[in-house]
């Protein structure tokens, strides 16, 4: 099921998942290729880049760019894209491939995306990445659930979960959709719930240690930053929002799940899922033809 | 410099000056490392030329209307830092970026600020010539490409590149269309798509019989396949000559960047004086804000008592004349983190006065009396003022001191061996070694307060003895150690401390009862005190210490402290009846 451009269209859409390889970055290229099919363009951020990970190649993320496309990069590569580069903003951060430049694309070609990171600089990328569009912006950055507090807190962010679901673990990612989508619905903080009662406001994240740290508190809610602060597990998070005793100070805009299922059904992962978390599932592939419902023969 | 020394740490943890530097805030990355270098200038000179530039920015931002103001903040605000200059190796992209950014935005300061000022400092902009260079061809004026501007056999190659690009995208969408017809599939820009086996397998068959365009295909799953369309002749020349005209461009490309690299490596040391104009000027408009924000005046520095403050040499303190001592005076002084946090705690802050002309100053009075802060209040004005920053004050009139040091709390950890006490002595040692190289300021937090009071109070009358014996230094104790300088080389002084009527008044009405908040006994405390400098023999009724008022504020249980009060005056009675027999016994001899 292909996305929708106009989910991405003026937004800043964060895309992240739970793990390595979950399709974060073949999602933003689907959502990159509708958005371009409207006539509209978009900048094409990452968080730290590609050979970060132990076993991986150095060197960011390969991107087909076009006229016009901002995309951020390692300054060390700006000389050699061919997409005719113009530097729009520079000292942005760094990574381990050396200081990262904004760069808009003079023609089509390719693009090496590599961000910075740390979360606060991909934070300033994304929002100079937003007045280098001005007045209108597009943004998709390939990003990971940890770098999400600083830039959620941009005009229009909203987050998308890339799952990847196979039969080995359909289980875990089914509990582990649930479990973010609980998070994203946490209520908000606000001045009545101060005058309730007992609260203890974290700065830090909600961890099994600070749970017991405060276990003498029991009737005390917790008030975390937002849900990327939260690092409990499930059975923990799902007891403490059941008696309404965790709070979040900053909502974050969770727009849905982009799920990719291999050798699984949708009706069979679906009949894993929570109703409410079913219909919070935006596309069963991004690639998939339209007429092919996957997981059927 | 070597006219401009570190700030000890223990001295800038008395005075809480980190706290208030924090509130210096340049807008340029030069402006910021100028914060970085603030220390001790030993100067005169100097420092005079450091608040000449306080006062220059001033009078510049006053000429200024908002819109220009507004304008020239953002400049500041946008320069970014410059490349070290490598002459052996090209820029990079971003450097030349960098470069064009600092000297666009630096132009344009220069375009804001009249002759007058420019001279004053040293803002000039001589680079038109590689500011347009840099310039040629850029879609606006922040960012920076090659362009054909740079290059003009770019132009024709370009133009190759964008033939190429414009078959290859039309028989991208060609070739799309084709495969839409044929097999139904909709790749909609996508690099591939995933569908069911028997759909692939179909499709590349009718691919491999030339009926539609070929497919690839590769296992997804079970049921499904990944198919990508192959390119086809047409495509695979297009993007080929594309490859070829790119490797042309390439070297054309770094051709430009050699010669833009070339005109900027022939601008270093203009470059260089651009960034120190911006470090200077952003600097001293920074520390405009700074005095505008918090109320702050230029110090008047006199001159050293001591003659040539360069002058160094051992005997000093034997050759320097008796009357040459020097003088430190300030009004309505403030020290501004205390004075903060009165603000945040909604009690009145009193600003200090306090006028000292012999070597030697002896503070004494009531706990919580505020002598500490006094010290930290002169110290705090000091040290702004030879760092080159006005004051919190109404006036401040000082010399310049080769050094400055705290002898006390001072941020001062014990260990390795040393007890508080033993840090005390180290720390006076190097003061008494400062002292006879060259002038200074040492001020003394109840020195020697942790070792028996006979013997503290017997070095304590050593050391003022011998401190005062040095010409130009200035050395000021608070103590609840009786001591007194030699005749013409100190003073006195006592913190007014309580004002006796109202504090008994307030004892009386039984107030003060233990069962208040910290903060409220604090606030209580602090309305009767009186944190006013006097000198001492104008002390008027009030004693030396209201140790036992304090305790009593303080919720200490009453039965203790009436005790305390009754043995204090039974020691009180005998002292007296000792001294009336002492005279006694000198009239009959």
């Amino acid at each position: 099921m292909p996305l929708d451009a106009s989910s991405f269209i003026g937004n800043l859409s964060f895309f992240a998942g739970f793990s390595a390889a979950s399709g974060k970055t073949m999602a933003m290229k689907a959502a990159l290729a509708c958005i371009r099919g409207v006539g509209a363009r978009a900048a094409i951020l990452c968080a730290g880049h590609e050979g970060e990970r132990p076993g991986s190649g150095a060197g960011g993320t390969s991107v087909e760019v076009w006229e016009g496309e901002i995309f951020s990069t390692a300054a060390s590569f700006a000389g050699r894209l061919d997409c005719a580069p113009e530097i729009v903003a520079g000292e942005l951060g760094t990574s381990a491939l050396g200081p990262i430049v904004l760069v808009r694309a003079g023609r089509r070609g390719s693009g090496i995306l590599v961000g910075p990171s740390e979360s606060a600089a991909l934070a300033a990328v994304a929002d100079e990445a937003m007045r280098a569009q001005y007045p209108h912006h597009t943004v998709l950055v390939d990003g990971a659930l940890d770098r999400l507090s600083p830039i959620s807190a941009l005009p229009n962010a909203q987050l998308f979960c890339t799952v990847r679901i196979d039969r080995a673990n359909l289980m875990h990612m089914s509990q582990r959709m649930a479990d973010l989508h609980r998070r994203s619905h946490l209520p908000l903080w606000t001045d009545e719930q101060l005058r309730r009662g007992a609260h203890i406001i974290l700065d830090g994240p909600l961890s099994r240690m600070v749970l017991e740290k405060y276990a003498v508190q029991e009737h005390a809610a917790f008030v975390v930053k937002d849900f990327a602060h939260i690092f409990l597990r499930p059975e923990e998070l799902a007891l403490l929002a059941a008696q309404n005793k965790l709070f979040v100070q900053k909502e974050i805009d969770f727009h849905g799940f982009i799920v990719a299922l291999c050798d699984v059904g949708q009706e069979e992962c679906g009949a894993r899922l929570p109703p409410e978390v079913f219909a919070s599932i935006l596309s069963w592939n991004p690639y998939e033809d339209e007429k092919h419902e996957h997981g059927l023969p | 410099m070597h006219d401009i020394v570190p700030i000890p740490p223990h001295v800038a943890s008395f005075c809480r000056l980190n706290s208030m530097l924090s509130h210096i805030a340049p807008l340029s990355p030069y402006g910021r490392d100028r914060v970085a270098e603030i220390g001790l200038v030993t100067d005169a000179g100097i420092l005079e030329s450091l608040y000449d530039d306080i006062e220059a920015a001033g009078a510049f931002l006053a000429k200024l209307d908002e819109v220009r103001r507004d304008r020239l903040f953002w400049h500041f605000g946008k320069l970014p830092r410059i490349p070290q200059l490598n002459v052996a190796a090209p820029c990079g992209l971003m450097e030349l970026f960098l470069f064009k950014k600092f000297l666009l935005h630096y132009r344009n300061i220069c375009d804001l600020v009249s002759e007058e000022f420019r001279d004053h400092f040293g803002i000039v902009f001589e680079s038109s010539d590689l500011l347009e260079a840099l310039s040629a061809g850029s879609r606006d004026a922040e960012s920076f490409a090659i362009s054909e501007g740079h290059e003009p056999g770019l132009g024709p190659i370009r133009a190759r590149i964008a033939e190429a690009d414009q078959t290859v995208a039309q028989r991208r969408q060609t070739l799309e269309a084709a495969c839409q017809e044929a097999y139904g599939f909709d790749f909609a820009g996508r690099e591939f798509i995933v569908i069911s086996v028997d759909r692939a397998l179909a499709a590349i068959e009718k691919g491999r019989r030339g009926e539609a365009p070929s497919l690839a295909a590769e296992p997804y799953d079970a049921h499904s396949m990944i198919v990508r369309i192959i390119p086809d002749a047409v495509l695979l020349g297009a993007e080929e000559d594309r490859r070829r005209a790119r490797e042309e461009e390439r070297l054309l490309e770094q051709t430009a960047i050699a010669r833009l690299s070339g005109l900027v490596a022939a601008s270093g040391g203009a470059l260089a004086r651009y960034c120190s104009a911006v470090k200077r000027f952003d600097y001293a408009l920074a520390q405009w804000k700074f005095v505008r924000q918090y109320r702050l005046v230029r110090p008047a520095l006199l001159k050293n008592a001591a003659g040539d403050v360069h002058a160094t040499g051992a005997d000093r303190s034997d050759r320097a004349p008796a009357g040459n001592a020097a003088s430190l005076s300030c009004r309505g002084a403030r020290f501004m983190p205390l004075e903060e946090e009165c603000v945040s705690r909604g009690v009145p802050y009193e600003p200090l006065d306090f006028t000292l002309d012999r070597p030697v100053g002896i503070l004494s009075g009531s706990n919580m009396g505020g002598k500490t802060c006094v010290l930290q209040t002169l110290v705090f004005l000091q040290v702004l003022a030879q760092c080159g920053m006005f004051v919190p004050a109404s006036h401040f009139e000082t010399p310049v001191f080769q050094w400055l040091d705290v002898v006390g709390e001072a941020g001062e950890t014990a260990g390795r061996g040393l007890s508080a006490y033993g840090f005390e002595i180290r720390r006076l040692i190097d003061v008494l070694k400062a002292a006879r190289d060259a002038p200074g300021l040492a001020v003394f937090d109840e020195f020697a307060r942790t070792t028996s009071a006979g013997e503290a109070e017997a070095l304590m009358q050593a050391i003022v003895e011998h401190l005062a014996s040095f010409s130009g230094t200035l050395c000021i104790f608070a103590t609840h150690i009786q001591c007194s300088p030699a005749q013409g080389k100190g003073r006195a002084f006592r913190m007014a401390g309580f004002d006796a009527g109202q504090a008994r008044a307030t004892l009386n009405s039984g107030k003060a009862k233990g069962e208040e908040t910290l903060e409220a006994l604090l606030a209580r405390i602090n309305s009767l005190m009186r944190y006013r400098v006097v000198p001492r023999d104008e002390s008027g009724e009030v004693s030396d210490s209201d140790a036992l008022a304090v305790a009593r504020l303080l919720g200490l249980d009453a039965t203790l402290v009436d005790r305390a009060e009754e043995l204090l005056n039974l020691g009180a009675r005998r002292d007296a009846h000792d001294k009336r027999r002492m005279a006694r016994s000198n009239e009959e001899h």
